[in-house]
This record gives C-alpha cells, sequence and structure tokens, in this order.
C-alpha cells in the first residue's frame, strides 16, 4: 500500500487536518496536497458569503407570495368543517357554562336575601 | 416578515442557483422554499437556527426540482456574482485575499464556474458541504443518500475542482511543490 495515495486520500476526503501530520512534516508531496486542499477548503467557505445578483423583482414576488400563503391559510383552516365543529362544541361548552354560572349566581342572591327555603312536604 | 426576506432572499437565491444552474428554476425555487418557510413557521422554535433552516428547505426544493426536470443547462457569467454587498448569515471572510485584486476576482469567477461545471451529483455536495457547511448527515439527509456516499462524493468533486483550478491557475498548482524542492536542494 503506498501511503502517499492513502494520505492523499484521507486529505480529500476528511480535509487537511485529517492527514496524518508525522507523514505531512516528512514529505513534501503531500505537504503540498495538503496546502491545496487547504486553499481550496478555505476558499468553498468563502463563497457563502458571496452573493448572485437576484432578479429585481423577486423580492417583491416573495413578499406577494408569502402574504398569499398566509391568507390562504387562514381561509383554509375557516373553511374546514372541523373548524366549525370545534366552534359550535365551544359555543355549546361557553352556553352552559355561562347558564350554571347565572344559576349559581340567582341562587347566592336568594340566599343572600334570606328568602324562605321551602319546607318539605310530609304527607 | 418582511424583514426576515428582505435580509435572507440573495443568499437563499445564490444557493438555489449554485444548485440548479438556471436562474429562472433558481427564483421559483426560493419563492417556494419561502412559502414552505411560513407553511413550517409554526413548528420553528430555534430563532439562531433561522439560515440553516432556511437554507435546508432551499435545499429540499431545489433537489425535488432537479428529481423532476432535467437541468437546462444555461451558464450564468461571472459579472452576475457581487461580493460586494454582504448580508450577515454567518460564515467567514472570504480567504487569499481574494477580493483586493482582478486577480482576485479572476480566482472567484473560476472557481464559481468550475463548480458550476461539476456534474450535479458533486456539486450538490459541495455546495451543500463545502460552500453551506452543512454536516455529511444533513447532506446525505437532503440528498437522500448515505454520509459514506457523501464522502465519496466529496473526494471525487474537490479533486476535479483542484485540476480546473490548477489548469487556471498553474502558479498555485506547483508553487508549494517547487519551494520544497528549493527547500531540499
Amino acid at each position: 500500500m503506498n501511503q502517499c495515495q492513502d494520505v492523499e486520500r484521507i486529505i480529500w476526503t476528511d480535509g487537511p487536518d485529517a492527514a496524518p501530520q508525522d507523514h505531512i512534516d516528512d514529505c513534501l508531496s503531500c505537504r503540498a496536497e495538503s496546502r491545496r486542499a487547504a486553499d481550496l477548503q478555505a476558499a468553498l467557505s468563502g463563497m457563502r458569503n458571496r452573493f448572485a445578483v437576484a432578479p429585481i423583482e423577486l423580492e417583491s414576488k416573495i413578499i406577494a407570495a408569502v402574504n398569499r400563503t398566509r391568507i390562504d391559510r387562514a381561509r383554509d383552516i375557516v373553511s374546514h368543517p372541523k373548524f366549525w365543529r370545534g366552534a359550535a362544541v365551544g359555543a355549546a361548552a361557553a352556553a352552559a357554562a355561562a347558564t350554571a354560572a347565572i344559576g349559581v349566581m340567582r341562587a347566592r342572591r336568594r340566599i343572600a336575601g334570606g328568602a324562605p327555603i321551602a319546607a318539605p312536604e310530609v304527607a | 416578515m418582511e424583514d426576515l426576506i428582505a435580509g435572507s432572499y440573495r443568499a437563499a437565491y445564490t444557493l438555489a442557483l449554485r444548485l440548479m444552474g438556471n436562474p429562472d428554476d433558481a427564483a421559483e425555487a426560493t419563492q417556494e422554499a419561502y412559502i414552505r418557510m411560513v407553511r413550517g413557521l409554526k413548528r420553528f422554535r430555534e430563532v439562531g437556527a433561522f439560515p440553516t433552516w432556511l437554507f435546508k428547505i432551499v435545499s429540499n426544493v431545489c433537489m425535488t426540482e432537479m428529481r423532476k426536470r432535467n437541468r437546462r443547462e444555461l451558464p450564468v457569467e461571472i459579472d452576475t456574482m457581487d461580493g460586494a454587498e454582504r448580508l450577515a448569515l454567518g460564515g467567514e471572510t472570504p480567504p487569499l485575499d481574494a477580493e483586493e485584486t482582478a486577480i482576485g476576482n479572476l480566482f472567484w469567477g473560476e472557481l464559481e464556474r468550475s463548480v458550476r461545471s461539476l456534474p450535479d451529483p458533486y456539486r450538490s455536495v459541495v455546495v451543500l458541504r463545502d460552500i453551506q457547511g452543512l454536516s455529511g448527515e444533513e447532506t446525505g439527509e437532503i440528498l437522500g443518500i448515505s454520509p459514506g456516499a457523501v464522502k465519496v462524493r466529496l473526494h471525487r468533486a474537490r479533486r476535479k475542482l483542484k485540476e480546473d483550478l490548477a489548469d487556471q491557475f498553474p502558479e498555485w498548482a506547483t508553487g508549494t511543490e517547487e519551494e520544497g524542492k528549493r527547500e531540499t536542494a
């Protein structure tokens, strides 16, 4: 097995830092290859901050598409049967809770006002 | 939301352009990615990870589109690349003092062209892994291949890029070796 070939494979697959340092120190050819790989790696990561000039209208098109999507989503939610089933159940629950609350309030008012409590009829 | 779009759409478009190689397809994919982003916004929690999340959506949209249709080869000239304006989306300062001189601009242009001339499977791993900085696992997940396959493609793609750049910049390819020979003499 050729050690330089193995080292070069490591350099170009896992990066120059992954190559065995003792071999890099001793071998001029692998050291040069390691430098080239490091240069290329640095240059490629530098491309991350270089942007293409986007079409002029792209930003406004994206904003319009995003706004349409949000409106459509809201419409989808409102027009879905589940929404109305949920709304009906919610309304019924709210009505029941309100009725119960009114009942409790009336009973408390009666007790506070000293309303007579009907005595049980004895046969 | 509009600020979010204004601050990120150029980076998203550039990624799409590098993956798809065609400005019209890239613009469409960018738009589609933002629509998907809005739909998934409820599930998104980590504000600091927004760029990575957006870039993954863009990559997924591009890969889906590329699988659906054959890519049309329309070369994009270097003068569409604009290094002067930058967005704060992370990443390091470009290396090699490349933007200071005409040689620097030539270098970036050649590198961009070399990346774009790679075959699809190689270009996509280089763009996602080396340019965008995704991990091997993330890259494999987006491309639908194993991390091992990512490594194999990356190896071939990087060597191809090295050969292309060595053709264009022979002094870069041989300089250090000659230095080494001088050292030993």
